[in-house]
């Protein structure tokens, strides 16, 4: 994996969506691929845009892999065709869902195979029954990143975060309430399906990315360090150091912060319920922003036992798993801005006993 | 003619569709929302008093509304209104219980000048003393955190966010937006009074 100011897949931050979905010929190698697309960044805003808001959501088939694994902290999904299913479920539900896409922060991990962190910011009006129950009428804004592995114009493998727990709360529903009620159905489904969830907490204690760390010189590498330092060596205020005294950050379930000890704040508030929390990054990559700015991203999963009271209410005792990505604006070698998100009403779907836990 | 110039007269092009819009006490995403909200602004501003641009950032000021906003290639990507007007209500929000200080001396202001590329030398000091200096601040042990700052010419302009407290009763954390700008006439400084209201409104929910 390398990183570079490659200009031959820009950025969408500052750019129109005019100018993101305006024609244009190919200028980044990219074997396989339809002739549509640019390069990767063009392809992950342009199928995204034809696949959702164009409503052809058959060009799933071509693509996503026939074998694919998409990875969410409910649960493993596999299968093209089951792609294509939940994404005209979430249609159904959301209508008019926009999927504006904020940064694609990619990197070629291996001659042909892309990394993509693309995060998304969606309006959309919930005016059709789903797994939340019966539709609402209103209106909501919600970010989730999609990390993607892509070869050959198909995901392969994607990795998706979504702030569910902030999309219920604004469609006037109790986090918890429902958090609860998917718990009691996971408890009389298949143990064997929540397999996933004890080898994936097993595989972040034993302190196993999915991953090597990155080149000294990388803009990832003090960023992870930042991270294992807070987590891991609690050493908070060490790693808050990697942060511009103003960062600001936005975190799930509306979460604002300013300044370094917003960070810490923010970080504590995440782990301080839980025993001996673990933290492991599962992917970094890193490309330019305009202005001669940074953007990392670092995908993250994270792992205690909820031993102790806090945002998440009573200690609980049972493991939580947190799948996470993080995309940090960068400027002269410090954090500016911090979003991350993470998926809370699966953590609280652990933590009401449901996904095995 | 400058990019929130030409937006405030209803002439420039629209904001990106990945524009945030604070103001009115409130927040918007995207583009077709904060239109509607910049026609409803359009016909409520007069004349400016201050329309200044760099690279990165423009601010625009008439006697009631202070608009600033975040400039990539020409573009607006984000938007704060500064005024008294409430218009909007805030997102549901968890609180995050931190010290703004990590220190035991207080209330020092965050800013760092190389965080502000558009900032002159001379003009961080300035920024500093017009920060520490602010008269009536309505907020309790204020902590002030510098977002933006620029030379634009002989003018300095600085966004800030004022954390602090309720100045009456519980000391319960609240914020809003505040801008400062200097020149040779003097020192303008400007709270978002919007803000501040829908603020103190709110109850503190470091939990979900």
């Amino acid at each position: 994996m390398s990183w570079s100011a490659d200009s031959s897949a820009p950025s969408p931050a500052g750019r129109s969506i005019e100018n993101l979905l305006a024609d244009r010929p190919r200028r980044q190698t990219l074997t396989g691929f339809d002739p549509e697309y640019s390069d990767i960044v063009d392809y992950i805003m342009r199928c995204t845009h034809r696949i959702w808001e164009q409503k052809d959501v058959g060009l799933c088939r071509s693509h996503y892999g026939e074998d694919c694994l998409i990875h969410t902290l409910a649960g493993p999904v596999r299968g093209v065709e089951a792609v294509v299913a939940n994404t005209l479920a979430t249609l159904a539900a959301f209508p008019d869902r926009s999927l504006i896409g904020e940064d694609v922060i990619w990197s070629e991990d291996a001659p042909g195979l892309f990394h993509t962190s693309h995060r998304i910011v969606s309006l959309m009006t919930h005016l059709g029954d789903d797994a939340f129950g019966p539709a609402t009428g209103r209106r909501a804004e919600v970010t989730t990143i999609a990390d993607c592995l892509v070869r050959e114009n198909r995901i392969v493998e994607e990795w998706l975060v979504r702030d569910n727990a902030q999309l219920v709360r604004q469609l006037g529903l109790d986090p918890w309430t429902l958090a609860r009620a998917q718990a009691e159905v996971d408890k009389v489904s298949d143990p064997g399906s929540h397999a996933w969830r004890a080898e994936e907490v097993e595989r972040v204690r034993s302190g196993r990315p999915l991953v090597a760390a990155p080149p000294a010189d990388h803009p990832a590498t003090a960023l992870i360090a930042m991270l294992h330092s807070a987590v891991g060596g609690s050493n908070l205020g060490t790693a808050a150091k990697r942060l511009s005294v103003s960062v600001e950050g936005r975190w799930p379930s509306g979460r604002r912060w300013f300044g370094r000890g917003g960070w810490v704040g923010a970080m504590t508030q995440l782990t301080a319920g839980l025993e001996s929390p673990r933290l492991v990054v599962d992917h970094w990559a890193a490309s330019a922003l305009p202005h001669e700015d940074l953007a990392v991203a670092l995908r993250w999963s994270l792992a205690g036992r909820h031993i102790r009271p806090g945002v998440y209410g009573a200690p609980t005792g049972r493991d939580l798993l947190v799948l996470g990505v993080s995309h940090y604006k960068v400027r002269d070698e410090r954090v500016v801005e911090d979003v991350t998100v993470f998926d809370e009403l699966a953590m609280l779907r652990q933590l009401a006993g449901g996904l095995g836990a | 003619m400058t990019v929130l110039g030409g937006l405030l007269s209803g002439e420039g092009p629209p904001v990106l569709q990945t524009c945030r819009f604070e103001g009115f006490g409130g927040e918007l995403y995207g583009r077709a929302a904060i239109s509607h909200r910049l026609a409803e602004l359009q016909s409520l501003v007069s004349s400016p008093l201050l329309d200044v641009e760099t690279a990165r950032m423009g601010v625009w000021m008439d006697a009631e509304h202070a608009v600033v906003g975040d400039l990539v290639h020409g573009k607006v990507q984000r938007l704060w209104l500064l005024s008294d007007r409430v218009g909007l209500s805030l997102p549901p929000t968890i609180d995050i219980p931190s010290d703004p200080d990590m220190m035991q001396a207080r209330w020092e202001t965050r800013f760092e000048p190389r965080d502000h590329p558009e900032l002159n030398t001379a003009d961080a000091a300035r920024l500093l003393n017009a920060v520490d200096t602010w008269p009536g601040l309505e907020l309790g042990r204020a902590r002030p955190v510098v977002m933006r700052a620029a030379s634009a010419g002989s003018v300095l302009v600085a966004l800030l966010r004022m954390e602090g407290e309720l100045a009456d009763g519980l000391p319960v954390p609240i914020a809003c937006n505040g801008l400062i700008v200097a020149d040779g006439n003097g020192i303008e400084r400007r709270l978002d009074g919007a803000g501040l209201a829908q603020a103190r409104l709110r109850s503190w929910n470091p939990r979900l």
